[in-house]
């Protein structure tokens, strides 16, 4: 249950962070960051999502 | 390219066929079998059927385009899809897929009828379902046709053919000839993205005088690498919204957790899911950037519309290779579209069919699948002016079945009666006017890009439905 809840904040935190290039934008230069921010954050929340799961519930 | 994409076509026709056939030996005997493959579906097909049934032709064509016209922040819309998804199925997916085991559960109305304790329920769900997704079928229907009539079939013959591709994989073995056609159609899918990009790189820049670097470069520089004005946060949230609940409000989806043999199976179909699903947006997303470096080199002409994109590219293209993209956008296409007819299918087989004509079960789930292919395909067909906007609206007026299908989750029967009912359907009632109302007032546009009280409409949707949910649930408890 523990490992559930904790799995369930982490993806809502990692979807919620997906919006903080758009909401930066006018006062950042997103160019510099923006790709690799989406990618990276993304990558790193499936690996750390597949490995939670696949550890059993 | 009219032979090459004929013979092509021939190919992907002739072995998903045999494919199909061959999955007759999973053996189908029951509508339980024929809708979700008896709940016998191990990871690898799971996750494949999952991915290319998510994964449409919006993607090697509306995403490529949207990339290429409004830069970087269609990799953030899409990737936070993914993310989200990944969320909800490592999640809520293992209690879905746990509590469709304890109930039985077949079609993914049920679910919404059973945990509410109210049949109608389940009907309005069926019903919402059938509205909200015929529109979709048939814009992907449409999509097939276009590429069948580039190959020299009439329009008539490639509507029928439309029709005959859709429902001939899935009449043969129900889900099983679904779900292995979608994997080699997702081996299609895959390779046909490949190409796309590697020949966009090494074929086309460098006969257009574009060096790939310098491509990167002058992409790099420009505000096509950031967040360009056209994703305002709020654009950004009624593109994104509706996506990050995908995998709760849309039957197709939600009904294939209930098809997994067991917890290893749905951790391997989350595994393959995250794989494809990663790699194919970065390569939707990198032709469409790639393409808009060469666009800003001054080697390609500015495309005029989001949907050409593709096809002035691919005009380009040995004939060979685009038939070959072409066709995996068939596949994309096809595989979206029987996974959909599929699982309205088994709503309105299990809340809208009369019981006596549901005893001769595969019959009368077969004659479902057939009836929706065909309204879909009269839609494509006759192609009113409505239907590219329905299309459109398809997740945003499903989005209020995510939150209801998480409060029933959490709190199973009750909801069971009188004043709970009532909220309950009044909960889905406001959920889905805000998208319509956005749109009869101002068009399809103003569904994604209008703001009420600064929120967008799907947030409305949201903020209106789940409250009258969570009252619904609530009532129901204090009797």
């Amino acid at each position: 249950m523990g490992k559930s809840r904790s799995l369930a904040l982490a993806g809502a935190a990692a979807s919620a962070l997906m919006f903080l290039p758009v909401l930066v934008a006018g006062a950042v230069d997103t160019r510099q960051w923006a790709i690799a921010y989406w990618v990276a954050l993304s990558l790193a929340w499936i690996a750390a999502a597949n490995a939670l799961a696949r550890g059993g519930r | 390219m009219r032979a090459e994409l004929a013979a092509l076509l021939a190919i992907y026709f002739a072995a998903g066929t045999a494919i199909a056939l061959a999955s007759r030996r999973f053996g189908v005997r029951s509508a339980r079998d024929y809708f979700i493959a008896g709940g016998r579906m191990g990871g690898l097909l799971l996750g494949a059927t999952y991915a290319a049934t998510t994964y449409s032709a919006f993607m090697m064509i509306g995403l490529v385009g949207l990339a290429y016209k409004t830069g970087a922040g269609a990799l953030g819309f899409e990737l936070a899809y993914l993310v989200s998804t990944v969320a909800i199925l490592s999640t809520a997916g293992f209690s879905i897929w746990r509590a469709s085991r304890e109930r039985g559960w077949v079609s993914p109305s049920e679910c919404f009828g059973d945990l509410s304790g109210d049949p109608w329920l389940a009907r309005a769900v069926a019903l919402l379902y059938l509205v909200a997704t015929v529109p979709y079928t048939a814009s992907q229907v449409i999509g097939i046709s276009l590429i069948l009539e580039s190959a020299g079939l009439g329009r008539l013959w490639a509507a029928l053919a439309s029709a005959g591709l859709v429902y001939a994989w899935m009449a043969i073995a129900g889900l099983w000839s679904v779900a292995t056609t979608d994997l080699f159609q997702a081996a299609w899918m895959a390779a046909g993205g490949l190409a796309y990009a590697a020949w966009l790189v090494a074929g086309l820049a460098p006969s257009l005088g574009a060096d790939p670097g310098r491509v990167a470069s002058a992409l790099l520089s420009s505000q096509y690498a950031g967040v360009t004005p056209f994703w305002a946060p709020h654009v950004f949230a009624a593109y994104t919204l509706p996506w990050l609940f995908f995998s709760l409000s849309n039957p197709q989806v939600l009904q294939k957790l209930f098809a997994a043999r067991d917890e290893r199976s749905l951790r391997a179909m989350l595994k393959y899911f995250s794989a494809f699903g990663f790699s194919y947006t970065l390569l939707s997303v990198f032709v469409g950037l790639f393409a808009r470096g060469l666009t800003l080199l001054g080697a390609l002409p500015e495309v005029p519309g989001r949907d050409a994109v593709t096809p002035a590219l691919l005009s380009m293209a040995d004939p060979w290779l685009a038939s070959f993209v072409y066709v995996s956008i068939v596949a994309a296409a096809v595989s979206t579209a029987n996974g959909i007819v599929l699982s309205v299918a088994s709503s309105v087989f299990s809340e809208l069919v009369p019981a006596r004509w549901r005893r001769r079960e595969l019959a009368a789930s077969n004659a479902a699948s057939l009836a929706l292919t065909a309204a879909a395909s009269a839609f494509a067909y006759y192609r009113p002016g409505y239907i590219v906007d329905l299309s459109v609206l398809t997740s945003s007026i499903l989005l209020p079945l995510a939150p209801l299908l998480l409060l029933l989750m959490a709190s199973p029967g009750a909801a069971k009666r009188g004043a709970s009912r009532l909220l309950l359907h009044a909960s889905l009632a406001a959920g889905v006017a805000p998208p319509l109302w956005a749109w009869l007032a101002g068009g399809i546009q103003a569904v994604f890009s209008r703001a009420y009280w600064g929120l967008p409409v799907q947030a409305l949707s949201l903020l209106l439905s789940t409250p009258l949910a969570a009252a619904a649930i609530f009532a129901g408890r204090r009797r």
